[in-house]
């Protein structure tokens, strides 16, 4: 009976969780915020808010890639397969898309179930092997990733040998540059909290959000895409060939990246694709869905094994400060709970999707990115300068922030157009940086006079990542690049390489 | 082979030299990646720098939305008329191009020489992904789908299939006047030459010897450029192993192909197995804590039989046993023709499907059982030779 009633709470986790992912720019650290909101509001044991987590967890894996697919807001795990999940939208498939990844996911779990029963015997002999090794397993990663990253030139038509050297090199540098960008971030970020101590936590916010969804939804409003009438049907084109290469190669590469530290879903999904030569829309959205499971709940799932217990990711780390699995029956009910929450959520996505795919069209699309664009700026500013977290002071701060630039960003979009036509850049700019003076000072007026350096502060993070995020979708380099190259130092600390890098730029 | 089968090999050789081994664990160097960065080189060589240098005597660019392959065919014929007249050693070089349709989509087309007929045929297909999968209803009209043009001179061209261009950068033809009058047909003439040799494999590692003192660098370096020669050695495309006192490639082994994923698989799977071998054996020396008493028990030879050799035995029965059923079957993408895409960026995926795999061709005969053998046997003598004396360097 007690079993079932953990399970009932994993099942209610998937449904917050589930419904809460179909919010643009919503992370699965913002879902342990709502755990604990949860937590504090209901009399609950710790084992009991784990299941929450995990059920959070799952939900927002599987029912976020309906985010991912309808309103083309990709992170670091769903970025590998926007754009086949994309392009399916724009013909018209998008639920069929949707509906693909989502058996990526479900595989993801059934292979996690089928490695349960060897994993205390498999996970502690790697953990016992790599443990002194790490360091260069992940800078090696790294080296290979820049190293093999393909010109992007497609045949330069360049008259001199030059020309064309020149062409071809114009992405690489360009990847190599946002790697390098994104490290000093990283120097600076992870030395100096640009964020008061008790926000210290939300400093990765700012810094992913710019990488990732804001240019992206920068990109989609210059776009100008239409999304067209979707078919809503029973059927998905997938063949077996395409299901067993796709979903092996997303689960291996989800469980590397989840195993090393550091190491996110999106390189850890290259790596495999490389691997194993994933190839083809299909297994790419199916490895894209089965990686981005294996990644999160694999995270997660490390903690539970037995005789191995490791904190990996975020999750698993805030999780083993509260609670630490101590007898074999809770792995058993940790996978139980995987077992049902995989198969409730992916029942949630094929019902939302449905629904989804049927208004997505009536919706502007471009009315959508803007949105989108401010509520996800909303929520850093919501989540930086907020001096304390009151919950409901929280959600307030976020939607009035998200109303205003809502409001802003369109009345800068109709500005643009006159402006430039009436009085040329100099004046638009003025009236761009004035919009944002006003946006701020009334957001101080209104919320939070103590928080709103760090508020700023964010704000600044937020638009330097985004310029970064904005170098792969403008010279067609890697995007992985970025949170490399932002973890680099992480990875250079534990080669005890860092310090002398860090005296070296002064921060410190 | 892929990029990743390539770093991984030249990772895995680099952790049987002891001293960079525990050096890595003791967070002394990180030279132990060399061996990977080395080990990709020739390619990073041949597709980041030698490829743009190729001289372009001719090139084929047609306009995807007005294709004409009578023009195309006619142009390489002339080609090939224009080195029939050139003396004896001298090569004229063709570039072909893709064409790019939208961010995803290309316009595919295809060139032959029919060597019986003395003509070149040029094919337009349809519309394909990057990976290569075709639109269903791109296909062009019959009157609009073929060009043929005949050319003079004998063409030697021992790959005789056609020759597909699709996505990413097109290949390069090479026509080179033979001594006996005669024209060859020389596959992306940039690749796989001096960049592919042992002859630059021994000046990289002469480098960094001097450069550091240290000759285990120079030793890691030229083990990881061997490893990356030997394995497309293995397959079809050889390699120039003695530039430049060779002028050409010679034939590939025939043993594997450089696209297949169940070859490219077992390779980095056994390379990471070999590596936790290392691991296991040098970790001794930082801690015992960190060792598997089984794994030291098994020894060398059981541990690849067992971890690697039996397993992968029965993958490749069922992988080579599906592939046979399946054989002539091809996937298609259910795409209409359209170039609009949402958000406006580039695939990821361009970035993992790489190019190489393109270019895996017969240009060669099969060599002789013999060369075949002696090819395993010399990476089997690697191999002893890094189990027994890898624990001394």
């Amino acid at each position: 009976m007690e079993t079932l009633i953990y399970l009932i709470y994993s099942m209610i986790g998937v449904l917050v969780g589930g419904l809460f992912s179909v919010l643009p720019g919503m992370h699965v650290l913002n879902f342990v915020g709502i755990g604990v909101f949860i937590y504090l509001a209901l009399p609950l044991d710790v084992l009991a808010l784990t299941m929450i987590f995990l059920g959070m967890l799952i939900g927002y894996i599987v029912v976020g890639l309906i985010q991912t697919t309808y309103m083309g807001l990709p992170d670091d795990s769903t970025r590998y397969f926007a754009f086949p999940n994309q392009k399916l939208l724009m013909y018209g498939r998008g639920h069929e898309a949707v509906v693909v990844a989502g058996i990526g996911a479900v595989s993801a779990a059934l292979m996690l179930m089928m490695l349960a029963p060897l994993s205390s015997t498999i996970f502690p002999i790697f953990r016992r092997l790599t443990t002194p090794h790490l360091h260069w397993i992940l800078i090696g990663t790294v080296t290979y990733l820049l190293q093999s990253e393909w010109p992007k030139d497609w045949g330069s038509r360049a008259k001199t040998r030059f020309g064309r050297l020149k062409d071809g090199w114009a992405s690489l540098s360009a990847g190599w540059a946002v790697f390098f960008l994104s490290m000093m971030m990283g120097f600076i970020i992870m030395n100096i909290s640009i964020l008061a101590p008790q926000r210290a936590f939300q400093n990765l916010m700012p810094v992913v959000v710019g990488f990732f969804g804001v240019s992206y939804m920068l990109m989609n409003l210059i776009s100008r895409a239409k999304i067209p009438e979707q078919k809503v049907g029973n059927d998905i084109y997938m063949k077996k060939m395409d299901f067993l290469r796709g979903s092996s190669s997303g689960f291996l590469g989800g469980m590397f990246a989840a195993f090393e530290p550091v190491v996110t879903a999106g390189p850890g999904m290259k790596l495999s694709a490389h691997a194993t030569g994933t190839s083809g829309d299909s297994q790419f959205m199916i490895s894209g869905g089965a990686g981005r499971f294996a990644y999160y709940v694999g995270g997660f799932f490390f903690l539970w094994v037995p005789l191995l217990h490791l904190t990996r990711k975020a999750l698993g780390m805030i999780t083993s400060l509260m609670y630490q699995p101590t007898v074999e029956s809770e792995f058993w009910l940790f996978m139980a709970a995987i077992a049902m929450g995989t198969a409730f959520s992916f029942i949630l996505l094929v019902f939302l999707s449905k629904r989804i795919a049927k208004v997505i069209t009536k919706i502007n699309f471009q009315m959508l990115s803007l949105i989108l664009l401010s509520v996800i700026i909303g929520l850093v500013w919501g989540f930086s300068a907020t001096s304390d977290y009151n919950p409901l002071l929280l959600v307030a701060t976020i939607l009035i922030t998200a109303g205003l630039l809502f409001v802003g960003f369109n009345a800068l979009l109709r500005l643009i157009d006159h402006l430039r036509r009436r009085s040329g850049w100099p004046i638009y700019l003025l009236a761009v940086i004035g919009m944002v003076l006003l946006f701020f000072a009334v957001e101080t007026l209104l919320l939070q006079p103590g928080g709103v350096i760090e508020g700023i502060r964010a704000m600044i993070i937020l638009t330097i990542a985004t310029g970064i995020g904005l170098m792969p979708l403008t010279f067609r380099t890697m995007w992985t690049n970025t949170l490399l190259g932002y973890f680099f130092p992480l990875m250079l600390n534990m080669a005890g390489l860092s310090a002398g890098i860090v005296v070296t730029l002064g921060v410190y | 082979m892929r990029g990743l089968t390539h770093f991984m090999m030249g990772m895995m050789v680099a952790t049987f030299f002891k001293s960079l081994m525990v050096g890595a664990a003791m967070q002394d160097s990180l030279l132990i990646i060399l061996g990977g960065v080395f080990g990709l080189l020739p390619d990073t060589l041949d597709f980041k720098f030698l490829v743009y240098v190729e001289p372009q005597d001719a090139v084929i660019d047609p306009d995807p939305h007005n294709m004409n392959p009578q023009d195309i065919a006619e142009k390489i014929a002339a080609e090939i008329n224009h080195t029939d007249q050139m003396e004896p050693g001298k090569m004229r070089r063709l570039q072909t191009h893709t064409l790019k349709l939208g961010p995803d989509l290309w316009q595919s087309y295809s060139i032959n020489f029919n060597k019986a007929k003395r003509q070149v045929e040029v094919k337009v297909g349809p519309h394909v992904t990057m990976s290569g999968m075709p639109a269903f209803g791109t296909e062009p009209p019959t009157d609009k789908a073929f060009g043929v043009a005949r050319y003079n001179p004998k063409l030697i061209d021992v790959y005789g299939r056609a020759t597909e261009v699709k996505g990413f950068s097109g290949p390069s033809f090479g026509f080179l006047k033979r001594k006996d009058g005669a024209v060859e047909v020389v596959f992306i003439p940039f690749h796989r030459r001096s960049g592919h040799s042992m002859t630059m494999g021994f000046v990289f590692a002469l480098i960094g010897w001097l450069l550091t003192g240290v000759w285990q660098v120079g030793g890691v370096i030229l083990a990881g450029w061997t490893m990356h020669i030997a394995l497309d050695s293995f397959g079809h495309l050889g390699n120039n192993l003695f530039w430049p006192v060779m002028k050409q490639r010679t034939s590939g082994l025939y043993l594997v192909s450089a696209s297949n994923p169940y070859w490219n698989a077992f390779a980095i799977y056994s390379c990471i197995a070999l590596i936790f071998w290392n691991m296991n054996m040098y970790n001794a020396s930082v801690s015992p804590a960190y060792t598997v008493a089984w794994m030291t028990s098994l020894g060398p030879a059981l541990y690849i039989l067992s971890v690697i050799l039996i397993p992968w035995s029965i993958l490749g029965a069922i992988y080579f046993t599906y592939r046979k059923k399946t054989k002539g079957q091809r996937s298609y993408e259910l795409f209409a023709s359209t170039t609009e895409v949402a958000g406006a960026a580039e695939p990821e995926s361009a970035g993992i499907v790489e190019q190489e795999h393109y270019y895996e061709v017969d240009e060669k005969q099969k060599p002789s059982m013999f060369w075949r053998a002696l090819g395993i046997g010399i990476l089997i003598v690697i191999m002893v030779i890094l189990f027994a004396y890898g624990p001394t360097w």
